[in-house]
C-alpha cells in the first residue's frame, strides 16, 4: 500500500481519532435507489480525448511488485452476473474485473475523458456521425478477439433490446457498423454532449462477448456460472455464495493500456456479516473490504497493526429534499432559511467524527472543477448556512423577516405544542400549522414533517434530522420527523410526492453536469402530484431547465464547465434540496499483502480513490 | 385393533392441506400490503415508465390481483417459484442447493441436541429433587435462555479469533474446490463443530426438560418398583424400563423440533455464513428477493404442517393406549 496521501485520500490517523467526538456513526449513505450502489446514467458531457493511452497512464507504474493473491471481502453474495440486469454492487465486484469501457476516467484527472477500447473517436454534432478507432490487443478469456464487428454487434443487440440497464445509453444510437477489424462508425438520434462520456454517455456501457451472447435467448433470464472478459482477468473457479476467484491474464489487455495485471490471483470471499469480514482482515485471511466501513469499526482497526484504513472522497451527498408544491416550501427564501437551522456542525464532527464534508451544492467536492468558484460566483446564490455550522435562532429569524418572498414571515407567541423556542412563526400572519398545505393546497396540515429512514435502518441519519427537528422548533417552526421504512419511501416519495421534506442520499453521482438532467428538471416532474409513475424530481423543481439544457448542449469542455457552474449555484439558490453532506468512502486493508497500487478503476467499492489492484 | 382411522387420517390430511392453502393465501395477502411495490428493489430513479412497465409485465403484476393470486397459489401448489430476482436462477433450484448444506448441518446438531437432552432429562428425572436434578435444571433452563447467535459469537471469539482451533464461518475451506474424500470429511467436520455446537448447547434443554419431567411421573409408577421387585439393578430399571415410557412426548416434540430447528438456522447460518437455507433466507430479504423470500417461508410452512400430521401418526403407532378415530 502506497504510503504517500494524495488530496482525495488520506490514511486515518490516531490524531483523527482524538480530534473528534465519541458518537459513531456510519458512513454509507443510504441512496435514493434503495441502497443500490450504482449509478443511473443520464446525459451530457463532451469527451473529446484528451491523450493516447501511453500519454496519460493512470497511475505510477513502477517498482509494482508482481504476484499474490489478494482477497477482497465481499457483505454478500453476489447476484446474477449479468450485466443488463443486476446492480448489485458485490456481483459488479467481479464483473467489473472482466468488462472493458470503452472510456474511462483517471481521477487524477477528473476532467478528461481517457482511452481504453476505443482508442480514438470523433463526433461531428452537426451531422450526429462519429467514427471510432479501437485499441488493438484486447482478447476475450475463451481466445476470441475483441474487435469492431463484435463491438458493433453488442451495440446493436443492447438497442434492439429492451429493460435492460443500458437502454437510456444506446437509445441514443440510431445506428452502428463496423468498418474495419477495428473501425466503427454510428449515428446518433439527437445531439448530446455526452457520447464518450464514461458513466454516463451513449457509449458508456461494458463491452460484453458478441460471440457469447449471440446464443443467449432472453436476457432478463440470463445467469451465467462463468463468465468471458477481456480485462486482464479470466474465470478460474468458485463456490457460489462462498468464494470466486480471477486468475490474472496480461496477455487480453494490450501493453498500450498497461502490463497488468500485476498480481496471479484476485480472490472474492463473501461474508454474511461485516463483523466476521473485519476480523478475518485483522487475521490476514482478507486483504480488503470492497465496501466502505462505518467510522467506528475504522476506528476501532486503527489499534490493529495488521491493518490500515483509507480514507477517500465518494462522489455522492446526503440532503434534504423540498417539497415545492406545498406552503411554506413553495417559497424560496422559507427554503433558504434551512440552511441556517440544520445541524451540520453535530452531523459533522460528532455523528461523522470528522469523516464528511459539509454540503452545499448539488455535486461532490471531487466534481471541483465543476463547481463555483465562490459564493458570489458566477452569480451571488448564498451562503445559506451560519459560519460554524451551529444553530443561530436570531440569524434564522432575521433571515426570514427580512425575506423577500412569497410570503411575509412573523414570530409572535408560542401557540403549538410542539416549538421549544421563545417565540413562533406566522406565514402571511397565520400559525404555520393553518398555513402548511398538502399537494391539493388544502392548508393546516400541521407542523411540517421530515421524512427519515427508522433510526434502527440509518441510526446517524435519524440523529441528524432529530437535531434538524429539534432546530427548527427552537426557531419558532413547528416540526416534527416521520419515520417512513425504505420500502415505502419508494412509492411515498417517487410516485406519490407526499412529504413535506425528505432525508436521503445519492451514492455515487457521476460528474454533475451529467446529471442534473434526469434529478432537477421540469422534464422529471409530476407537478399536480396525479402521476402514479416513478418521478424522478420529486421537490417539483423546475426553475433551472434553461441553465441544465445549456449545460447538456454545451460541447466546448471550457464552456460547459461555465454553464454547469451557473446551473450549479441557481440551484444552491433556490434549493430544492439542502445538501446536508459529502461523506467519505472507508476501506480496510491488510498488511499481509503488499502489492497494492495507486491505480483508478480498481476492486474497491469506490473507483473514485487510487486503492486498487494493478489491473485497470 | 386399528388406533388410527382412514377417515380421522383423512379428516388431518385435509386439514394440513387448507392450513397450506391459508398458509399461501397470507403470503400473498403479506406480499401485496407490503409498503411500496414488490418491484420497489428492481425500480431505480433513472427508469423510464417503458422500463418498470416491463418489469410488472415479467413478473405478471400488471395482471388483475384475482388473477395474480390464482396464478400464485397454482404456482405455489406445485413448488413453483418462479425465478429470483436477486440471482435470476430459478427459486425452486436455489432452495435445492441450499437444503444439501442445511441438512448437513442440522441433522448432527439434532441428534446430538436430543441424545444430550433424553439422556440428561433422564438422569435428572430420575434423581427427582436432588442437588444433581436442581443444578441440572437450572443449568438447563440458563442454556435454554441463551440466544443461539450470542453462544455462535462466543464460540467464534474463543476457539476461532483467539485460539485459531476452529474455522469462523464456511462450509469448506476458501478458493479450493477438489478434495480428496478423507480431506473432504474432515474439512466438513472441523467447519461444523463450532455451528453444530452452538445449536447443541442451546438445544439440549429443549428434551432435557420434557424428559425430566415425564421421567419425575414415570419414577413412581407401579410397573418401576415391579421392574425393581424382579431383582433388575437401577441403571436398568431407569433405562429399560422408565426412559422408554418416557420418551413418547420428547420423540412428538422432536419431530416438530425439526422444524422450528430448520426455522433456527437463519441465525445459526448467518453467524457462521453456511451457506444454507437460513441464509438464503436472509440474503433474499435484504436483497428484496421476494419470490425466494416467499418460497423459503413457504417451504418452512409447509414442513411444518407436514411434521405436525407426521407427529398425530406417529404418536398412535408409539403410545399404544391412543387412540384416534375408532368408536367411543
Amino acid at each position: 500500500m502506497p504510503e504517500d496521501s494524495t488530496e482525495f485520500e488520506q490514511l486515518v490517523d490516531r490524531r483523527s481519532v482524538l480530534r473528534y467526538g465519541v458518537i459513531g456513526g456510519t458512513v454509507a449513505l443510504t441512496g435514493c435507489t434503495g441502497g443500490d450502489d450504482t449509478e443511473t446514467p443520464a446525459d451530457s458531457a463532451t469527451d473529446s480525448p484528451t491523450g493516447t493511452a501511453e500519454g496519460t497512464p493512470l497511475s505510477t507504474e513502477e517498482d509494482v511488485e508482481r504476484g499474490g493473491k489478494p482477497v477482497v471481502g465481499l457483505g454478500a453474495e453476489p447476484q446474477a452476473f449479468n450485466p443488463l440486469v443486476t446492480s448489485d454492487a458485490d456481483a459488479w465486484a467481479i464483473m467489473d474485473r472482466l468488462y472493458p469501457y470503452p472510456t474511462v476516467r483517471d481521477p487524477a484527472d477528473v476532467e478528461n475523458t481517457h482511452p481504453y477500447v476505443f482508442n480514438d473517436w470523433s463526433f461531428d454534432p452537426d451531422s450526429l456521425t462519429g467514427e471510432v478507432t479501437l485499441t488493438e490487443g484486447f482478447q476475450w478469456s475463451d481466445g476470441e478477439p475483441l474487435d469492431a464487428e463484435g463491438v458493433a454487434w453488442w451495440f446493436q443487440y443492447l438497442m434492439d433490446q429492451s429493460g435492460h440497464r443500458y437502454e437510456s445509453n444506446t437509445n441514443q444510437l440510431a445506428s452502428i457498423e463496423a468498418t474495419g477489424d477495428y473501425s466503427l462508425e454510428f449515428e446518433l438520434e439527437s445531439s448530446t454532449a455526452a457520447v464518450f462520456t464514461p458513466e454516463t454517455g451513449v457509449f458508456a456501457v461494458p463491452l460484453l462477448p458478441a460471440h457469447v451472447w449471440q446464443e443467449v435467448d432472453d436476457y432478463t433470464q440470463y445467469s451465467p456460472d462463468e463468465l468471458i472478459g477481456a480485462h486482464g482477468f479470466e474465470w478460474s473457479d468458485s463456490n457460489p455464495g462462498n468464494w470466486y476467484e480471477l486468475t490474472a491474464n496480461p496477455d487480453l489487455l494490450p501493453d498500450e493500456i498497461h502490463e497488468g495485471p500485476f498480481i496471479d490471483n484476485l480472490r472474492f470471499r463473501v461474508f454474511g456479516d461485516m463483523t466476521t469480514l473485519i476480523q478475518e482482515l485483522q487475521r490476514g485471511n482478507v486483504d480488503l473490504t470492497y465496501s466502505s466501513i462505518t467510522p467506528n469499526r475504522a476506528f476501532q482497526l486503527q489499534d490493529t497493526d495488521s491493518v490500515k484504513v483509507w480514507n477517500s472522497r465518494a462522489r455522492g451527498y446526503n440532503y434534504i429534499a423540498h417539497n415545492m408544491r406545498r406552503v411554506p416550501f413553495d417559497d424560496k427564501p422559507f427554503r433558504q432559511s434551512l440552511g441556517f437551522i440544520y445541524p451540520y456542525n453535530y452531523l459533522q464532527s460528532q455523528l461523522r467524527r470528522g469523516l464528511t464534508e459539509t454540503g452545499d451544492y448539488v455535486a461532490a467536492k471531487v466534481y471541483e472543477p465543476w463547481r463555483p468558484d465562490s459564493f458570489d460566483q458566477p452569480m451571488d446564490h448564498g451562503p445559506y448556512s451560519t459560519d460554524d455550522g451551529e444553530l443561530d435562532v436570531e440569524q434564522a429569524r432575521e433571515f426570514l423577516r427580512n425575506a423577500d418572498g412569497d410570503h411575509e414571515y412573523t414570530f409572535g407567541p408560542v401557540e403549538s405544542d410542539v416549538v421549544t423556542g421563545d417565540q413562533e412563526i406566522r406565514v402571511d400572519g397565520e400559525l404555520l400549522t393553518e398555513a402548511h398545505t398538502n399537494n391539493d393546497g388544502e392548508a393546516g396540515q400541521g407542523p411540517i414533517s421530515l421524512v427519515i429512514t427508522p433510526p434502527s435502518t440509518a441510526p446517524v441519519e435519524a440523529q441528524a434530522g432529530a437535531r434538524f427537528v429539534e432546530n427548527l422548533n427552537e426557531v419558532g417552526i413547528p416540526a416534527e420527523t416521520q419515520p417512513v421504512a425504505e420500502g415505502s419511501q419508494n412509492s411515498l416519495i417517487w410516485v406519490q410526492e407526499d412529504f413535506d421534506m425528505w432525508s436521503s442520499g445519492w451514492i455515487w453521482m457521476p460528474k454533475p453536469h451529467m446529471y442534473m438532467g434526469f434529478w432537477l428538471t421540469s422534464g422529471s416532474v409530476d407537478a399536480d402530484s396525479s402521476s402514479d409513475q416513478v418521478n424522478l424530481n420529486p421537490m417539483g423543481y423546475t426553475n433551472a431547465d434553461d441553465l441544465i439544457t445549456e449545460v447538456q448542449t454545451t460541447f466546448d469542455p471550457d464552456a460547459q464547465k461555465a454553464a454547469t457552474k451557473e446551473a450549479l449555484a441557481r440551484v444552491y439558490e433556490d434549493q430544492p434540496v439542502l445538501v446536508t453532506e459529502y461523506p467519505n468512502r472507508l476501506h480496510a486493508s491488510s498488511n499481509a499483502f503488499e502489492g497494492w497500487v495507486k491505480v483508478p478503476g480498481g476492486i474497491t467499492q469506490n473507483p473514485w480513490t487510487y486503492l486498487n489492484v494493478r489491473e485497470a | 385393533m386399528v388406533r388410527i382411522t382412514g377417515r380421522y387420517l383423512l379428516r388431518r390430511v385435509a386439514i394440513s392441506v387448507v392450513t397450506v392453502y391459508v398458509l399461501a393465501s397470507l403470503l400473498f395477502v403479506l406480499m401485496h400490503a407490503m409498503p411500496g411495490s414488490p418491484i420497489d428493489a428492481l425500480v431505480g430513479p433513472g427508469m423510464t415508465s417503458e422500463q418498470i412497465e416491463n418489469i410488472k409485465q415479467r413478473f405478471g403484476l400488471n395482471q388483475p390481483l384475482w388473477r395474480q393470486y390464482i396464478e400464485f397459489i397454482t404456482s405455489v401448489t406445485l413448488f413453483d417459484f418462479g425465478y429470483s430476482v436477486q440471482t435470476l436462477e430459478p427459486v425452486r433450484d436455489r432452495l435445492l442447493d441450499r437444503f444439501v448444506p442445511t441438512l448437513v448441518l442440522f441433522a448432527p446438531a439434532f441428534m446430538l441436541q436430543y441424545s444430550m437432552g433424553t439422556i440428561i432429562g433422564t438422569f435428572l428425572g430420575w434423581k427427582r429433587g436432588t442437588k444433581t436434578d436442581l443444578g441440572g435444571f437450572t443449568t438447563g433452563l440458563f442454556m435454554y435462555s441463551i440466544p443461539f447467535f450470542w453462544l455462535g459469537w462466543i464460540l467464534v471469539g474463543v476457539f476461532s479469533y483467539e485460539l485459531g482451533l476452529f474455522p469462523s464461518g464456511s462450509m469448506m475451506p476458501a478458493f479450493t474446490s477438489s478434495f480428496g474424500w478423507v480431506e473432504a470429511v474432515t474439512n466438513l467436520l472441523w467447519h461444523m463443530t463450532l455451528p453444530v455446537l452452538s445449536l447443541a448447547l442451546v438445544g439440549w434443554a429443549g428434551p432435557m426438560l420434557i424428559m425430566r419431567t415425564t421421567m419425575q411421573d414415570v419414577v413412581d409408577a407401579d410397573y418401576i418398583d415391579f421392574a425393581r421387585a424382579q431383582g433388575y439393578d437401577e441403571p436398568t430399571v431407569m433405562t429399560r424400563f422408565g426412559a422408554r415410557n418416557a420418551l413418547i412426548p420428547v420423540v412428538t416434540q422432536g419431530i416438530i423440533g425439526i422444524a422450528f430447528m430448520i426455522d433456527g438456522s437463519v441465525i445459526v447460518e448467518t453467524v457462521f455464513s453456511w451457506p444454507g437455507i437460513g441464509q438464503l433466507l436472509v440474503d433474499a430479504i435484504f436483497a428484496k428477493d421476494l419470490p425466494t423470500a416467499l418460497a423459503a417461508f413457504y417451504t418452512l410452512g409447509v414442513l411444518i404442517v407436514a411434521l405436525r400430521l407426521v407427529t398425530d401418526v406417529v404418536y398412535t403407532m408409539i403410545d399404544p393406549r391412543i387412540e384416534f378415530g375408532g368408536e367411543a
